[in-house]
Order: structure tokens, then C-alpha cells, then sequence
């Protein structure tokens, strides 16, 4: 047993936990123009699959070229793709239709690349064919803005047009091991949206290798509400509530969208079991209470990256049965009031009635 | 084992937004008679609230005795109801000094009667003129919030300020405190000094660090792959060194080029680094390691958040344990008022051994009777 001091578990990346997201993608308008993000790696892992935030089209895009490079002296890519004779990297030409717009691409490289740990990278696109001008472009990664990373001097996003410019933020681009991923990084939310539901909820659940039970306290989540009105904050399984607590907007600065620390007032809070499907968020009717997510494609990959990978989608109740949608996740950070660790592993205990003996 | 698919124990860095380029505090005079300031939030678990807490920031001429009391929150307005807990007894009077002693410091104040808090319980902590000369030229101020953070628009708790004649509601992170004894083992709100701070390292392999430990309900062993944190680096051209030690010394480090980030050698960098060795070091529970940046060729700073009174750092994830520690090429030195803006980034954590059980060898022979 424990008091979890404090212990907060943030379903989205802390940088990301905010209401908006604008993404700035840059244009490339012109055959020596570049974008790119500078990072170092997570983990060793081999890239299979580049990603970036696609932007814009106008006219007839070219063709476009997107590899992995390493990182010069001055901090920007160095122009050497990976891979020497199997060059990391791929072309692609974007559609002359608005199809790609607002949405994360990911580009399957001609020859993946394994990266060590800790490796400082870049991913960079720059023009491969075709015709380019101010007529036919496209705008690609770029960095969002609005996040709490705002401020994120590494890993940056650069542009290159003459020579290399960083800028702070979140870079928009992304990598990962596989169509099917196992492990993907980088990239972000296409965007951040309310969610209205009669129950609109964060389903999670905790690893029995974490602990065995827990209890949670409360939340911090971002909301939005109108003022005047009530809500439900609450704890559900699939069996109903476990724990909940009505909520006036009024006490929250109705009327607004933020993050609000809400906790239960059940004078005993229900143990919870590891490994087993939880959801909460808000309850309520008239469109009061909305519940933010963050939103991304239907590439599952996208969720792979969050810090709890499939543990943590959004669902919705419409009253009767609960609905996941995993191209969702809620931003929500979990407030524990007690985590026990697991039932025992192995362990030798002498029953003193045992007669007889061991032997191998 | 388990793969955590990178979990963070975050802790805010504090300037995040957007066209916000310093994290800054909004103050509030109380100069009048009929003059407050509110924090209303909401109660995690039952408490006992011995004390209240808020940041004085600075006095003009000789201050007059303020108040300040635990009272219930209007529930149509949300602003506080002006009834004081405790048939009017959970309050405590003060007087600030006429001189700079209590300048942006965070006072606590105990209660004459303590108040018994329950669990999701909506309360306000309501700061207001007691006796004495008020007026412009005799008054306190005091920090209603921070501005800056990733917590901005921040929908509960919030600061309320009461001038001339009615509640206004803040929309950033207000700055309040209340806990449950002198040692207390529990500080709510945010009872913080000051958020802009940093400590610079002056001399070559110095190093400024988050010493932590794991609490043994945490996990048995676990596995640090990266940090976030809150710097500013040495100048372009220089290198900024991120290192995990323990007592013994090195466990993993990296050195990134300063040329990699956005602005080196500028205040308030938010840098996102991993580690490069093949293998991570696997760390104990309950064992003492530091996580931060060590000094390579020229000035570097790691920010951090300080408050008045060690204890008032419970109020932070992971409690008073995990604080500032400096390294001047031979010892660790600690300093208990501060938490620098680091966020260790886990690869892995292994549950908490179990407690017992029976395993039954195969080669046993005999019986078991009770």
C-alpha cells in the first residue's frame, strides 16, 4: 500500500497538453528548398517508415524526395543520406487534389536504416522531379505551435532555403519500425477537438506488471463547459459507475476550456484491478461538458507513440454500450491515491507442520 | 519487465506557451478595506488543514493586519461564500513586516482551529483586510498566479481577486498552499517562492542534478532512457553534457552538440534528450541517483522551482525527496528548498517484488499438516 505521493500518469506527452494545436507546415516552392527536424534517438531501433505533417497543395506538386541524414557541426542535417548504397529514403509526389491536406503521411523508405541509441539524426525532405514554382508546390512538416513544447529547443525543426534556419516547437515529423509498428516516434495529433458525448471518457487500462491494485483520486483533464450547469465527473468499468462526483460549472469557471482538477468525494475509494478496462471522464446532457482529445489518422501507428500505447483510447456511452475510437485519445493525467504492487512471485514458505524433506 | 512505452513523470517546465517568452507572476494589491483574494480549488483527500499559505511579494509603508480563513465557495457563482469554516474559527491574522524580510518569500499562517476537510470537498482560502491603516501608502502584495506554464486557462483550482467590488477570476495557475502541520504530510495547492530561478555551474565538470530515488511501491527496478529539462547551454559551438550518476559515478550520459538546439546559451531552453549507450543501466529502488547536466567548457544552468520551506515541495509529484543537488568534482550537496525542472523519461520498470508464496519443489516428499 501506499499514498502515491502525487503520482500523475499523463495519457498524452506533457509538452502536448494543451487546447490547441496549430500546424505551421513550410513551403516548398522551389528546387533547393528543405525541411527537416533534428533529433537524437529514443532507443535502438531500425526505420522503416519516415512520417511528416502535410500542409498544402497548390497546382500540380513534384516529386519530392524524404530521407534519414545525419547531423553536422552546425547542428543541421548534414546532406549524407544513411545507408550509402542503400540509400534510407524514398520519393513521392503528392496528389494535384486536396486529398493529402491536413494530415500525416508516412513515406515506407527503399531501405530502412537501423539507428543506434541515442544516435542524433535528421529527417529531411527536400525536391527530387518535377516542376517547382510558386504554381506547383506542396508544404510539408513545419513545426505546431500552441503545445506545451512550444519552447522545445531540442529536437527542432529547420528550413533550409539558402541556408538552415532551426525554429522552436514541436517538429512535425515522425519515424517507426514497421507498417505495423512496434515502436514509433515523433509526430503529432492532427488536431485537438471537444468531445460530446452522454459519457465521453479516457478507457484505460493499467499494466498488471505495474502493480496489482490501485485507487485513483481524481484527474486533471481538459474540458470545456458552459456556465450555468452541472456535470458528472466519473469512474466506470463496463458494469456501471464506481466512482463519480457532480461538478457545477459555475465552481469551474463555466463557460471556458481548460485543464480542471477534479476529485472524487467518496469518503472510500474503490480498489481497482490491473489489467482490467476502466473509463473516466465526463457524464452529461445538453452538450454542457465536452471532453478534449487529441485526434490523429486512422494509422494506429500514431497511438503506438503515446506514453500508453493501446491502454488509452477514447470511448463514448450513448446510454447502453461503450464505443472505442482509436484514432482518439483524451488528454488526461490519472491521480492515484494508492498503488499496491503485484501478488507475490515465487517465494519458499515452510509450512512448520512440513514433515520430510527436499531434494533435488 | 515491461515496456512502458516510454512514460515520463513530468514535471511542468515553466515557460511553454507559445508567444510567452518568460514564465512571470501577476501580484495583487490589497490596499482597501473591502479588498480579497481568493483561491478556490478542490479537497484530493480527507485532510486536517492546519495552516494557509500564500506568496508575499512585496509591502508599501507599514502594512495593516490581514486575514486569512478557509470559507466555503458560492455555488451559483463560484466565487468564495464569505463564510468562514469552523463556525468562523478557521482563520488566522497576520501582520507583515514594514521592511523587505518577507519579499517573495511564501508564508505559512496557522489556523487558530484547524479545519477537517473531506475528500472532492470545494473550498476557498480568502486573504482579506483585518485592522489597522489601509491604503495605498500602507498595504501588501501578494502573487495571485503564473502565467506561462503548460497549465495556463486553468479551469480549477483558480485565483479570484475581489477589486473594487466584485470577484474576478483568474485564468493561470494561482499560488496557494495549505498542508496539515508544521511538518506536514500533506501540501496542497502550489506553495512555490519562485519559478525563474536557475543554478549555473562556473567550473568544468560540475554538474547540477535531480536527486531522486524510486519508492519501493514505485517499482523494484527501473530503467531512465532520457530527460527533459529546463536550461541554458553553453554557446553555440559547445556541447551541453545530460548524465545519470550515483554515488559511485557515471551510470550513462550524452553529450549533444550546443549547435543542435534552437538558441544556445539562451535562458529557458526546453530540451528533450536520450542517452546512447547500447545498455541501460538498471536502477534500484530505494538507491540515491542524481539525473541532470554537467558543465563542459562553459557556463551552463539548469532552472529550476524553489520554494521557502523544504516540506512545501510535497506538493509536487514524488514529494521532498526528489530535490536539487550540485556536484563540485568530489561530493553532492544538497539544497531541500529547490526541484529543478527535470523530468526523467523511463524505458522501462519492473514491478515491486511480490510477497511470498508457496512454491512446492518437485523432489519434496512428506506432508504438510497444520
Amino acid at each position: 500500500m501506499s499514498d502515491a505521493t502525487k503520482l500523475g500518469l499523463c495519457s498524452v506527452w506533457p509538452g502536448e497538453v494543451i487546447v490547441s494545436t496549430t500546424c505551421t507546415a513550410d513551403t516548398l516552392d522551389a528546387n533547393t528548398e528543405k525541411t527537416a527536424c533534428v533529433f537524437n534517438m529514443p532507443y535502438a531501433v531500425t526505420i522503416a517508415h519516415c512520417g511528416f505533417w502535410y500542409g498544402t497543395r497548390t497546382g500540380t506538386p513534384p516529386t519530392y524526395r524524404i530521407s534519414i541524414q545525419g547531423v553536422n557541426s552546425s547542428g543541421n542535417p548534414d546532406g549524407t543520406i544513411k545507408g550509402g548504397g542503400s540509400p534510407a529514403s524514398n520519393t513521392f509526389t503528392p496528389p494535384a487534389d486536396s486529398t493529402w491536406n491536413t494530415q500525416w503521411k508516412w513515406i515506407q523508405l527503399n531501405n530502412s536504416y537501423s539507428a543506434s541509441r541515442g544516435e542524433v539524426l535528421s529527417i529531411v525532405i527536400d525536391y527530387s522531379s518535377g516542376t517547382i514554382d510558386a504554381s506547383n508546390f506542396s508544404t510539408m512538416g513545419g513545426v505546431a505551435s500552441g503545445l506545451g513544447d512550444d519552447r522545445l529547443s531540442f529536437p527542432n525543426k529547420q528550413f533550409y532555403s539558402g541556408s538552415w534556419a532551426k525554429a522552436a516547437g514541436t517538429p512535425l515529423f515522425a519515424f517507426k519500425d514497421g507498417a505495423s509498428p512496434t515502436n514509433v516516434w515523433g509526430g503529432l495529433a492532427e488536431s485537438v477537438s471537444a468531445q460530446t458525448y452522454s459519457r465521453a471518457a479516457m478507457k484505460f487500462n493499467i499494466p498488471s506488471t505495474f502493480c496489482s491494485t490501485f485507487k485513483i483520486r481524481g484527474a486533471k483533464l481538459r474540458i470545456g463547459t458552459t456556465a450555468g450547469n452541472t456535470f458528472t465527473f466519473g469512474l466506470w468499468n463496463s458494469g456501471g459507475v464506481i466512482q463519480d462526483v457532480t461538478v457545477d460549472t459555475d465552481q469551474i469557471k463555466g463557460g471556458n476550456t481548460g485543464g480542471a482538477e477534479l476529485f472524487f468525494d467518496e469518503s472510500s475509494l474503490t480498489t481497482l484491478n490491473a489489467g482490467t478496462d476502466y473509463y473516466i471522464g465526463v457524464e452529461q446532457s445538453g452538450g454542457v461538458a465536452s471532453l478534449y482529445t487529441q485526434v490523429y489518422d486512422s494509422d494506429i501507428g500514431q497511438q503506438v507513440r503515446m506514453p500508453w500505447g493501446t491502454n488509452a483510447v477514447f470511448s463514448s456511452y450513448n446510454g447502453s454500450v461503450w464505443s472505442d475510437d482509436v484514432t482518439k485519445v483524451p488528454i488526461v493525467i490519472l491521480l492515484f491515491d494508492d498503488i499496491t504492487a503485484p501478488t507475490g512471485g515465487s517465494g519458499l514458505m515452510v509450512h512448520p507442520g512440513m514433515v520430510g524433506g527436499m531434494r533435488a | 519487465m515491461t515496456t512502458v512505452n516510454l512514460w515520463t513523470i513530468p514535471y511542468n517546465a515553466a515557460y511553454a506557451t507559445g508567444t510567452t517568452t518568460t514564465l512571470s507572476g501577476t501580484s495583487a494589491y490589497l490596499d482597501g478595506q473591502n479588498e480579497k483574494e481568493g483561491y478556490i480549488f478542490r479537497v484530493p483527500r480527507d485532510t486536517t488543514i492546519t495552516h494557509l499559505g500564500m506568496n508575499f511579494v512585496s509591502y508599501t509603508g507599514t502594512p495593516p493586519t490581514y486575514r486569512i480563513s478557509i470559507q466555503g465557495v458560492d455555488a451559483s457563482t463560484g466565487n468564495p461564500d464569505g463564510t468562514i469554516k469552523g463556525s468562523g474559527n478557521c482563520y488566522a491574522t497576520f501582520t507583515p513586516p514594514a521592511d523587505s524580510s518577507w519579499n517573495n518569500t511564501f508564508q505559512w499562517f496557522q489556523l487558530g482551529t484547524s479545519y477537517s476537510a473531506t475528500r472532492g470537498e470545494l473550498l476557498s482560502i480568502v486573504m482579506d483586510y483585518y485592522s489597522g491603516t489601509i491604503n495605498t501608502s500602507n498595504r501588501s502584495q501578494i502573487l495571485e498566479y503564473y502565467s506561462g506554464q503548460m497549465d495556463d486557462v486553468n479551469l480549477c483550482p483558480y485565483a479570484d481577486n475581489y477589486v473594487p467590488s466584485s470577484w474576478s477570476k483568474r485564468n493561470m495557475t494561482p499560488v496557494f498552499g495549505y498542508k496539515d502541520g508544521s511538518s506536514p504530510t500533506f501540501v496542497g495547492g502550489h506553495p512555490s517562492a519562485t519559478r525563474t530561478n536557475g543554478t549555473s555551474l562556473g567550473t568544468n565538470g560540475y554538474r547540477a542534478a535531480l536527486k531522486f530515488s524510486l519508492p519501493s511501491w514505485f517499482c523494484s527496478t527501473a530503467k531512465i532512457c532520457g530527460l527533459r529539462a529546463v536550461i541554458n547551454s553553453e554557446a553555440a559551438g559547445g556541447s551541453s553534457k545530460f548524465g545519470l550518476w550515483s554515488s559511485s559515478g557515471v551510470l550513462q550520459d550524452v553529450t549533444i552538440d550546443t549547435d543542435c538546439l534552437v538558441s544556445p546559451a539562451t535562458a529557458h531552453q526546453l530540451v528533450q534528450v536520450f542517452f546512447d549507450e547500447a545498455s541501460l543501466s538498471t536502477l534500484s529502488s530505494g538507491t540515491t541517483y542524481y539525473l541532470g547536466i554537467e558543465r563542459v567548457a562553459g557556463t551552463t544552468t539548469l532552472y529550476e522551482h524553489r520554494v521557502t520551506t523544504a516540506s512545501d515541495l510535497l506538493s509536487n509529484p514524488m514529494g521532498d525527496g526528489w530535490i536539487l543537488s550540485t556536484y563540485n568534482g568530489s561530493t553532492w550537496s544538497d539544497t531541500t528548498t529547490t526541484r529543478p525542472y527535470i523530468s526523467p523519461i523511463f524505458e522501462d520498470i519492473t514491478a515491486p517484488t511480490g510477497s511470498g508464496g508457496l512454491f512446492v519443489h518437485p523432489g519434496m516428499v512428506g506432508g504438510m499438516r497444520a
